[in-house]
């Protein structure tokens, strides 16, 4: 079967030498390889929010590895240390996290997931009990593993993680910053909101940005924040931007950045406010055409006034040329 | 003399009892302004479940204020008996942070620094936490903005039936990535005499597709020895380069190095105008990521995986195994 395939590829080589020929790009094209492995799709789905888990208690969060393929994947499941960076990247470490070492029971050795089929697989997660009140991230690798031939083995592997609560009385702690020019020649004004988490727990913030506008728009334009995960330590960027509601004026954008600050049944507010001079393009141009217009009637006027003079003085010359050579003399 | 003051003084007159009207009809018209609250617009309620005695259950209240003041309080009065549970704030849009409590059937918001709101604005409050009245019944709620103890605006929510006969759906959607590959292995007949045959590429065409808000990124790294021959010596074939901080143009042989194309997806600038790098093992390098959530239409990434050899190659079998791994970023 492995000779067959590896026959066959070399028909393949020689065929497409042939064409590589005819083509007149022998030397310069690289020549295809045979592929003699499968298509394999995979796909992993984790849930959406985190799951509570008590200190000193153990709780069960399901990851469903899918299938979509024709053919049944073999896979691993392997515990990996998730770091969590700024703006939702997510980076798995080569090494299982040393925290939740023996504390988490991930699906042993090889599992088969059949063609067109899932699987939910429990992960269980045992808490100690001076665990603080805080969320936790536990990250994993499905790796599908290779059976067929082949010196070149391509591998899709897909991680993940998931997040587990700790319920109870947690400090975060948010700073917000908004970032504007404070003119801007164009259409609207762009800036950059940025939350970062300086506190000691991870917080899941909403908020929204209210941009106003002088003259013109006082009822302020409301863009809503979604809810966003923010570890610690990280920080979050959104882009805002304004829009005058004449050519030339002034956006006022102001953030609110809430989140809870010690438990979920009150919250924190950060406002940031930024004042932006906004002058339309469009605006200077009709500027510069108004004072060109301006000067281009003031030149014309002043050239009619002096033709006017001279046809005075033209209508009256004789009278005024006397005076003059009788002032002269 | 006197004549002449007699006009300015009768207009003094005239303004102080204007004056003194307008405050005495002031008294009267300011007691007057609770029951005269203006009818808050738009008001919508929602229940993530509107089973009776459901527990955890989410409420969504929307509103638009009708007057320009300061708001201190929002109270939110559900029709019926048996509201319960520990409410907490799960957002709030429009209004400033506050703090969520409950008696009996009214649920307050109170706002910590209360703030004037202008008229027609979209205030958007949703509390968690709460367990349904155990009576199926039509319910309503009447939501009340507040100023101190005095009311400002005030309108009675859509009603929301709560019962035990219906079902009720909860649809919660996991965070989810599929990763295709279209081939997991491939097999490179090389010789070095003719250059055809010399110079092969590999074509891996992956496909990547999430619901992640923040989106993924797909890294590849190789194994340790590399492109590596199990003959003596264990000779390899060198990487084009160290890794994507090193990328170049095709140098020509001997060499084993890749480089990526790829729709949707932002590739790596280490590729751009088809640079190659060398596969770098361990932790391996990042190639492509995209912000978002993909939607509908899967990215495309390309990985053109390409070897090299001339004469001074060892003959014999070389083999590595590629791994890429695609992790969708948290929200």
């Amino acid at each position: 079967m492995r000779s067959g395939l590896t026959v066959r590829a070399r028909l393949l080589a020689t065929a497409s030498v042939i064409v590589a020929v005819c083509t007149g790009f022998g030397g310069s094209v690289a020549a295809a390889a045979t592929p003699v492995g499968p298509a394999r799709p995979i796909a992993v789905s984790v849930p959406p929010d985190p799951t509570p888990i008590a200190a000193g208690t153990s709780g069960t969060a399901l990851v469903r590895v899918v299938n979509p393929g024709a053919a049944g994947v073999d896979f691993t499941v392997t515990e990996r240390r998730v770091v969590l960076g700024d703006n939702g990247r997510v980076t798995l470490s080569t090494q299982a996290d040393p925290r939740w070492r023996q504390l988490v029971d991930f699906p042993s050795g090889v599992v088969n997931v059949a063609a067109q089929n899932y699987l939910n697989l429990p992960v269980t997660v045992h808490t100690p009990s001076t665990l603080a009140p805080d969320l936790y991230y536990i990250g994993f690798l499905v790796t599908p593993i290779n059976s067929g031939g082949g010196n070149l083995q391509v591998i899709n592997q897909i991680g993940s993680f998931i997040t587990i609560d700790v319920p109870g009385p947690r400090d975060r702690h948010l700073q917000a910053d908004l970032s504007f020019p404070d003119i801007v020649f164009g259409s609207h004004a762009s800036g950059t909101l940025t939350v970062a988490n300086v506190g000691k727990a991870a917080a899941r913030f909403w908020g929204e940005t209210d941009t106003t506008s002088t003259p013109g728009r006082a009822v302020p334009t409301q863009d809503r924040i979604d809810k966003k995960l923010s570890p610690v330590g990280t920080s979050r960027s959104f882009t805002v931007t304004g829009t005058p509601a004449w050519p030339i004026g002034f956006v006022t954008v102001t953030a609110h950045v809430i989140y809870p600050r010690h438990t979920e049944s009150s919250t924190q507010e950060i406002i940031v406010k930024k004042r932006v001079l906004v002058v339309s393009p469009v605006a200077v141009a009709i500027a510069i055409v108004g004072l060109l217009a301006v000067l281009y009637w003031m030149r014309r006027r002043r050239r009619k006034r002096r033709k006017g003079r001279r046809a005075r003085r033209n209508a009256t010359g004789p009278t005024s040329s006397r005076t003059r050579v009788g002032a002269r003399s | 003399m006197y004549a002449g003051d007699g006009p300015g003084v009768t207009g003094r007159r005239r303004l102080v009892l204007f004056l003194a009207a307008a405050l005495v009809g002031g008294l009267f018209v300011l007691p007057a302004s609770p029951a005269g609250a203006a009818a808050l617009t738009n008001v919508s309620w929602t229940v993530s479940n509107n089973q009776v005695s459901a527990t955890s259950v989410t409420y969504g209240y929307s509103f638009k204020t009708a007057t320009t003041t300061s708001i201190s309080s929002v109270t939110f009065v559900v029709s019926g008996a048996g509201l319960a549970g520990t409410p907490t704030i799960a957002r709030n849009y429009g209004i400033p942070a506050g703090t969520v409590g409950i008696t009996g059937q009214t649920i307050t918001y109170t706002v910590s620094t209360p703030i004037s709101i202008t008229a027609g604005i979209p205030i958007y409050i949703e509390f968690a936490g709460l367990t349904n009245s155990s009576t199926a019944a039509s319910y309503t709620t009447v939501v009340t903005t507040k100023n101190g103890a005095s009311s400002i605006d005030t309108a009675t929510s859509p009603a929301v039936t709560l019962a035990s006969s219906n079902t009720a759906v909860t649809v919660t959607v996991a965070k989810s990535l599929t990763f295709t590959l279209n081939n997991t292995a491939f097999e490179l007949d090389m010789d070095p005499t003719l250059s055809a045959l010399a110079d092969q590429t590999s074509s891996i065409g992956m496909t990547i597709q999430t619901n992640a808000h923040s989106g993924y990124t797909l890294n590849v790294n190789d194994s340790a020895a590399g492109l590596q021959s199990p003959a003596t010596g264990t000779p390899t074939i060198a990487k084009v380069s160290s890794g994507k901080g090193t990328s170049l143009a095709w140098p020509g042989t001997p060499a084993f190095g890749y480089t990526v194309t790829g729709t949707g997806a932002t590739i790596d600038g280490a590729f751009s105008a088809s640079k190659y790098a060398g596969f770098v093992s361990g932790a391996g390098e990042q190639i492509a990521s995209r912000s978002g959530a993909t939607g509908g239409s899967a990215d495309t990434i390309t990985i053109a995986a390409r070897v090299a050899i001339d004469f001074t190659v060892a003959t014999g079998v070389y083999s590595d195994t590629l791994t890429y791994t695609a992790t969708p970023n948290y929200t």
